[in-house]
């Protein structure tokens, strides 16, 4: 009796938490959803769930119209391309924060994470002035630089918590047995830290590719990501509903993969490591 | 002597070295930009050139009629936007972590995953999904309320003066509530076992167990959402620019600091740009900002250690 009561609350318990995640997840689901849909078919009232006429003619169309590949090649390499430049940049730093800390440690991070108190759109026009003089609108390279910069702090910050965990007695060992500092980082040090500049690199890479502000504003066509062709499409406002969805559920499926492995990385990093 | 000068540390050059390339290239691009934008507050354009003068800008912003009127909606706006983020953000977050807390459930991965999978969205995608929904034509909002019977509740949220703030509220909630669910559920996982068993032994159960004890014990993870909330929301710009446009719509009634600094610095279609004046704003964020986290780490944080162990 007792058993039947609890199998019975498990499964109403599980029915509510599903109905809930179910509800928070049905915007993104009837996104994708409706990507499959005729345009016709996407406005119908009553609206269809599922049986409909399932198409792939979106995903065509929006990649034959407006050259959708050379917009995610360009994710791609401002994504990967700030990510491996902060990283590159980052781990250093935070080395020298974990293992070397000074008095001045701590004033050094905040003095990082202050600009995250800063309205971007405050920074936006010297930065803009900036790129004018230098050349650098609408190109990649600005814009790797710039959404570089906006998540170092995060990068250093995450790299620093992940380095604070990891043992100084093992690095002090390897230089007992004398191995060089460049010995040191890259035999020792590198392969323990290898599981936390993977989950930093993973957020790094959301982060950038999510990106709207920065990209809307400094680039036009060239060097346009993922981001800037969602939104330039979304204009013409009512018409196109199935063909943005499926711009917007291609733009989305890459994080979706690489979120869903990392929830508790992504957690630490947008909290600034209050959650380990 | 000598021996001390051996074990003297010697001048550790390669951490220098190590540390140069992130604080310089960060000060030089992002925290004198900062400084630019602060400085900038302090002039004024006029016909000779650029003069000083001092805080005038303010007293502008703050005071005249021109500047005030749009400057105070914003400020109000932007606050009701933080109010409506405190007051359900937080209380559905601690329901969520309560429920994914709970032992007795199944696909604990799935349900943790649905939720906070808005989170990782940009908020280009975010604005477009939303009015894919409530689009009073050829949204599916106005079906899947008449499925339950609640047709009647349905308005063109986006489009009324009266809703369309309270409603992107509603969307940012949706899209960030992964967090604070994830911060409570931590916070309610590090709870010691014996606190609980003590609380059992006398008689201290179910809905009471949770009201004083795990609330009281989950209220630094509260204080944190609260911080990071406070920052996201008056730092907030995407989220409005990308579903009603840097007017802010209706009739101004979604604008926010942000979007105002926005239009303020690159002027819009009856204005000209106004860098003076935008840089004032900019400041008067970057302000507001750091009173509200002062406050948080002075005040509130420090009371809030007694509870912790």
């Amino acid at each position: 009796m007792a058993r039947a009561v609890t199998t019975q609350r498990k499964t109403i318990n599980t029915t509510v938490a599903w109905g809930i995640g179910l509800l928070i997840f049905f915007p993104i689901l009837w996104t994708i959803l409706t990507s499959f849909k005729t345009e016709a078919q996407a406005i119908n009232d009553p609206p269809l769930f599922l049986f409909f006429d399932w198409t792939l003619e979106n995903y065509t169309v929006v990649q034959e119209r407006s050259d959708y590949m050379r917009f995610l090649w360009n994710s791609v390499i401002i994504a990967g391309g700030s990510t491996l430049l902060g990283i590159i940049i980052a781990v250093p730093a935070a080395w020298s924060m974990a293992f070397v800390p000074s008095r001045r440690t701590k004033d050094i991070l905040l003095w990082m994470l202050s600009t995250k108190m800063l309205p971007a759109v405050g920074v936006l026009y010297p930065i803009y002035l900036m790129f004018i003089q230098l050349g650098l609108l609408d190109t990649r390279i600005g814009l790797t630089l710039v959404l570089m910069l906006i998540n170092l702090p995060i990068i250093v910050w995450m790299l620093y918590t992940y380095f604070k965990e990891i043992p100084g007695e093992i690095l002090e060992a390897a230089r007992m047995d004398g191995a060089t500092l460049r010995e040191e980082i890259l035999y020792v040090l590198t392969p323990m830290a290898v599981p936390g500049i993977a989950s930093t690199v993973l957020l790094n890479i959301i982060l950038a590719w999510n990106e709207a502000f920065w990209t809307l504003n400094l680039t036009a066509a060239k060097a346009a990501p993922l981001t800037a062709f969602i939104a330039s499409y979304s204009s013409p406002e009512g018409l196109f509903y199935a063909k943005l969805s499926a711009a917007s559920t291609m733009a989305i499926a890459p994080i979706l993969i690489m979120g869903w492995f990392s929830q508790k990385q992504l957690v630490r990093g947008l909290t600034f490591g209050a959650v380990k | 002597m000598a021996q001390q000068a051996i074990l003297k540390k010697p001048v550790r050059w390669h951490i220098a070295v190590f540390l140069a390339p992130a604080v310089l290239v960060y000060t030089a691009i992002m925290i004198i930009p900062l400084f630019g934008t602060l400085q900038l507050s302090l002039f004024r354009e006029v016909e000779a050139g650029t003069i000083y003068v001092g805080l005038q800008n303010f007293r502008e912003l703050l005071t005249d009629p021109h500047w005030s009127q749009s400057f105070w909606n914003a400020l109000w706006n932007n606050t009701w936007f933080f109010i409506i983020h405190m007051l359900v953000q937080n209380p559905i977050g601690i329901l969520l972590a309560a429920i994914l807390s709970n032992p007795k459930l199944r696909m604990r991965a799935f349900y943790r995953t649905a939720i906070f999978v808005p989170t990782i969205l940009s908020f280009v995608i975010v604005g477009f999904v939303w009015k894919l929904i409530l689009s009073p034509i050829w949204g599916v909002a106005p079906n899947l309320l008449d499925l339950v019977g609640l047709k009647f509740l349905f308005a063109p949220w986006l489009g009324k003066e009266e809703y369309a703030l309270t409603t992107l509220a509603l969307v940012s909630v949706w899209q960030f509530v992964g967090i604070p669910m994830m911060l409570i559920y931590a916070a309610l996982l590090s709870i010691p076992d014996e606190i609980l068993e003590a609380a059992e032994c006398d008689g201290v159960t179910g809905m009471a167990q949770f009201w004083k004890i795990k609330l009281p014990l989950v209220l630094p993870a509260i204080g944190i959402i609260s911080i990071l909330t406070f920052v996201g929301n008056f730092n907030a710009f995407d989220l409005i620019y990308s579903a009603q446009g840097a007017l802010a719509g209706p009739n101004f009634s979604t604008d926010i600091l942000g979007t105002f600094l926005y239009r303020t610095f690159f002027g819009f279609q009856l204005q000209l740009g106004d860098t003076h004046m935008g840089a004032t704003i900019a400041s008067m964020m970057f302000f507001i900002i750091l009173t509200g986290v002062s406050l948080y780490l002075f005040v509130i944080q420090r009371r809030m250690q007694r509870y912790q162990f």
